[in-house]
């Protein structure tokens, strides 16, 4: 009895939980493919009357490739080097008696304290110093500057919940520092790992302002900023904007259904255990 | 082994992106490279009629590069401010004519000449003159005038409303002939519907009177605009939301046949027919009626073209500033966009004798005028004083008496 | 075990490595490694960040306003004045304790959503995985968006929830709280999935034995959240509660767009402050002391939490 409450229970909170972020979208997708006469009525209308493809066809030739390559490539990277330099540091911050640890910790979490929008005229500058403008390796290490930290941080407490015997286990078997981490700890990190990575792609891959302000070439826009194309002055075509916003979506969701095994086997598979 | 294989894996792809990456770079070559910044158009189809006039350009120009770069309207002012400070500016760029005085005060723009002979639209090229130097290229614009239902109107057995006094006793009329439809909606957000009410009773935004600058609103006139606007809202024909609907929301609603007149440009008819085809012939549009000082006037909202005081090629972006102003790209841009070309020539030959656009046409030639051109203006629409203190008259947490000290002392506080 | 983990939150990492016989690689491991595992990360931190956060900090300090500040550098070093001016404002005043409450009320409106999120995934139910996916992507959608679609789900005349719940052209928007309410429920509809993924990765590290231990010894299914599960994730608590305040507390994009820029300034938090100051009106001075406001209010709070959990361990 109780066990069949609790299964019912689980399933009902699933639907909630499972309604609760999937609405919203599925309501961005199927507004995207009504005419504009199913949009603005106040009782709402659930199929489209009629599937409006052409908006999707409309933002798939305005350089729709180009900005998903580029913000790719963006991802990628940020991705990439900002994993490398967050595991080195985060795993030293987490064991590591550093002079001003302490510190170190604050001055990398102040780094996210500042609206970025303050920030944007003096990172110019120093971006155009550096000779960093106008590329997307400019952009990576823009976004590396403002990701990394965090990346830090959470890292930090996943190695921090990751007991030190192991470690020692393993260097007194002879392992370096070095070996034991990337032997034994990484591993055990790997949910860890996933969630950062998960984070610091979507941070980058959603990123506008430094797109926007760094790189103008139309040729190295990325997404958010290439779409602005369907929000211009006084004109707002509510089905274009959703169907921008559908399409901006698609990639992450097929980049999550494409390592949502790993991510799951990652972050799923223990729950055999509990 | 296999975090071996994954280095390897990650190594090569890290490589392999570097090498991408870089190659993205771009190369300078020899001869004239002009950049250009224009607004966000809103649909790929315009920039491409954009991007068409930069090749046919360079085809005229044997040499010369136009690099076109699209900056999205809600992040104009940032653009051109970090440009500024980071003393990186393009060489021309379009401004929006209610942020060219600001610019221009602060050194950014040089002077310009549009070209002699050329009937301008007073709306729009007043607004690129600042203390008598002329700083823009008047390029597009459009103005605000009634959209009604002809069908409503019929049924109610109303004529086209010529006054203030007009609008609202046609629009009791709807109200109490037609049941199914609302006679007016006003919106808090829409202020460029909201503002310009004060011209309408003989007042102003704000007076220059030589060297300084008085807010006008705290005024007879601008209190009655106030009240105006307070008795459209309080006749109850506007839902509650509407103190947060700007002029989309607005529009939307009358294509939603929830309306029967609204004020609104060509683009929002555009819109409209585009959504509701059905509307084509029941609606029709007329001047925006006149205030009891018997002012029809409107904001004439549209773009200038700026030549930056720091480009190394003034003379060339002159040059693709003309062509761009020039009849035959201007008019074709300015359709395109469903706004209006900045010459009385060129607005003529786009909706001269239409029926239905026409008045917008009018309406900006004759009817329309630009907000104070100064360089505090920017300040004032940043503040966002003047649609916070229409929206509090709506929720009733201001009266009309405190929303105009609070305006002016919102405006005055950005002359400084 | 567990106790070895709070100490370790606290900052006292047990130097494992000072009581072994010192040879070359291992002083190499204690001094140098540590130093060559940070750097990359400090220079490339330090470099992009490090000036433009002294250049607010010393802007705070001048009278700068308006674009020759930006283009000239007109400004005057006028001390605290800034910071006096924001004291003196009723509504800057009013605009802090408000980013502090709603900030407040997001981060604990996120983290019991995230939690719950996650303990629903450590369960084993059919389509938990699909389930794991579908939470991720409200993450996945930049703020503009979403809160663009929120904003026509909330819409007073043709919002899908208004016609559910029958609220016939009801304004979210008119009554400040009712407009909070809904801008909280964009924010923690963006910024759950982090905490949960997050938290169920840390649900995941918990060894089986020591659940099934609880278990053995009678704990009910709360218990062992509240005496078992929680304290072990502590530290990975303090670190997603650290980052929701520092996310909570900068919401700009939702509050933006929701409310058209906020004209009114009833639903003003300090990131709109900011935004309206430096960057709309160009009072960039005084905008630099709000964004210090902010960050000073932010730095207190993360001292404030590291200090709690010391204190609880």
């Amino acid at each position: 009895m109780n066990r069949l409450a609790a299964t019912v229970l689980t399933y009902l909170a699933a639907l909630v939980v499972g309604l609760f972020a999937v609405f919203p979208l599925v309501w961005m997708v199927l507004t995207s493919l009504k005419p504009t006469a199913d949009i603005i009525t106040p009782e709402p209308v659930w199929w489209p009357s009629e599937f409006q493809w052409h908006r999707y066809g409309r933002v798939l030739r305005a350089g729709f490739t180009t900005y998903l390559r580029n913000s790719l490539l963006v991802a990628v990277g940020t991705t990439g080097f900002g994993l490398l330099v967050a595991v080195f540091a985060g795993y030293a911050l987490a064991r590591f008696r550093l002079p001003l640890r302490r510190y170190l910790v604050l001055v990398v979490l102040a780094t996210q304290m500042f609206p970025t929008a303050v920030l944007l005229i003096p990172l110019f500058i120093v971006m155009r110093n550096l000779g960093l403008l106008g590329s997307l390796w400019g952009l990576v290490i823009a976004y590396l500057a403002f990701i990394t930290p965090l990346m830090i941080w959470i890292l930090r407490g996943f190695f921090l919940s990751i007991p030190d015997d192991l470690e020692d286990a393993a260097m007194v078997d002879g392992c370096t520092r070095f070996g034991a981490m990337r032997r034994i700890i990484l591993p055990l990190a790997g949910p860890g790992v996933a969630a950062v990575s998960i984070f610091a792609w979507i941070a980058a891959w959603n990123e506008f302002l430094f797109a926007l302000t760094f790189i103008r070439s139309d040729s190295l826009r990325t997404l958010p900023v290439g779409l602005t194309q369907f929000a211009g002055r006084d004109a707002t075509d509510h089905g274009a904007i959703m169907a921008a916003s559908v399409l901006f979506t698609l990639p992450v969701v097929i980049f999550f259904l494409f390592v949502h095994k790993k991510l799951t086997t990652g972050l799923v598979a223990g729950a055999v255990k509990g | 082994m296999r975090t071996a294989q994954a280095k390897a894996g990650w190594l090569s792809g890290a490589v392999a992106l570097g090498l991408v990456l870089a190659g993205c770079g771009g190369g300078d070559d020899g001869g004239s490279e002009l950049t250009v910044w224009i607004m966000e158009p809103g649909n790929p189809e315009v920039q491409a009629t954009i991007d068409g006039f930069a090749e046919a350009f360079e085809a005229e120009h044997e040499g010369v590069e136009v690099t076109v770069e699209y900056v999205p309207w809600t992040e104009a002012h940032t653009q051109l401010t970090t440009a500024l400070a980071g003393g990186q500016v393009p060489d021309l760029t379009e401004v929006g004519n209610t942020m060219t005085a600001e610019f221009a005060e602060a050194g950014a723009f040089a002077e310009v000449t549009p070209p002699e002979g050329v009937e301008f639209v007073e709306g729009l090229a007043e607004s690129s003159v600042v203390d008598g130097v002329n700083y823009g290229y008047p390029w597009y614009a459009g103005a605000r005038a009634l959209i009604y239902r002809t069908d409503i109107f019929d049924q109610a057995g109303v004529a086209v409303p010529q006054t203030w006094d007009d609008l609202l006793a046609v629009g009791d009329t709807i109200a109490e002939q037609v049941d199914s439809i609302d006679p007016l909606h006003v919106a808090g957000a829409y202020q460029h519907m909201n503002q310009p009410l004060i011209w309408g009773t003989g007042g102003d935004i704000a007076v220059q009177n030589g060297e300084t600058w008085t807010p006008g609103f705290n005024t007879p006139e601008g209190r009655q605009a106030l009240e105006f606007f307070l008795t459209l809202w309080e006749r109850g024909w506007t839902p509650e939301g509407g103190v947060h609907w700007n002029s989309v929301d607005v529009r939307d609603a009358f294509a939603n046949e929830e309306s029967a007149m609204m004020i609104g440009g060509g683009w929002d008819l555009r819109a409209i027919l585009d959504s509701n085809p059905s509307l084509a012939d029941r609606v029709g549009t007329a001047l925006m009626p006149a205030g009891p000082a018997g002012s029809r006037d409107v904001f004439a909202g549209g773009s200038h073209l700026a030549v930056f005081q720091e480009s190394d090629e003034p003379e060339l972006a002159k040059q693709f500033a003309e062509f761009l102003i020039a009849p035959e790209q201007a008019t074709a841009f300015a359709e395109q966009i469903g706004f209006l070309p900045g010459t009385v020539a060129g607005v003529q030959a786009a909706v001269g004798g239409d029926e239905l656009f026409g008045v917008f046409g009018e309406q900006f030639i004759e009817h329309s005028r630009a907000y104070p051109v100064a360089g505090w203006w920017g300040a004032v629409e940043g503040s966002g004083a003047i649609p916070g203190e229409f929206q509090k008259l709506m929720l009733g947490d201001v009266t009309v008496d405190e929303a105009a000290a609070n305006i002016d002392a919102a405006i005055q506080g950005a002359i400084g | 075990m567990p106790r070895s983990r709070a100490r370790s939150v606290s900052g006292d990492v047990p130097s494992v490595s000072a009581r072994r016989p010192r040879s070359v690689r291992r002083s190499f491991d204690d001094k140098l490694l540590p130093v060559l595992l940070v750097t990359p990360a400090l220079v490339v931190i330090a470099g992009l960040v490090g000036y433009p956060v002294l250049r607010t900090g010393w802007l705070s300090l001048t009278d700068a306003d308006g674009l020759r500040a930006l283009t000239d550098g007109e400004m005057a070093f006028i001390g605290l004045g800034n910071y006096l001016r924001i004291l003196e404002d009723p509504v800057l005043r009013r605009v802090s304790l408000v980013t502090v409450g709603f900030g407040l009320a997001c981060v604990a409106a996120t983290m019991v959503v995230g939690v719950a999120v996650a303990l629903l995934l450590n369960r084993r139910f059919r389509g938990r995985g699909v389930l794991a996916v579908l939470v991720l992507l409200p993450w996945a959608i930049p703020n503009v968006a979403a809160s663009f679609v929120w904003k026509w789900i909330f819409h007073d005349q043709y919002g899908i929830l208004n016609w559910a719940l029958g609220l016939d052209g009801f304004a979210w928007f008119n009554h400040w709280l009712t407009a909070f309410a809904v801008i909280g429920v964009v924010v923690v509809w963006q910024s759950f999935p982090f905490v949960a993924v997050a938290l169920l990765a840390g649900l995941q590290t918990i060894p089986g034995e020591v659940i099934d231990a609880a278990r053995v010894d009678g704990a009910g299914g709360w218990q062992q959240l509240w005496r078992i599960r929680l304290p072990m994730l502590k530290p990975l608590l303090l670190v997603l509660v650290v980052i929701s305040t520092i996310w909570d507390f900068k919401v700009f994009d939702q509050v933006y767009v929701l409310t058209e820029g906020d004209p009114t300034r009833r639903n003003e938090v300090l990131a709109v402050s900011i935004w309206r100051e430096a960057i709309a009106q160009l009072h960039i001075g005084l905008g630099s002391a709000l964004a210090m406001v902010l960050f000073l209010i932010l730095i207190l709070f993360t001292i404030g939490y590291v200090w709690l959990a010391r204190e609880q361990a």
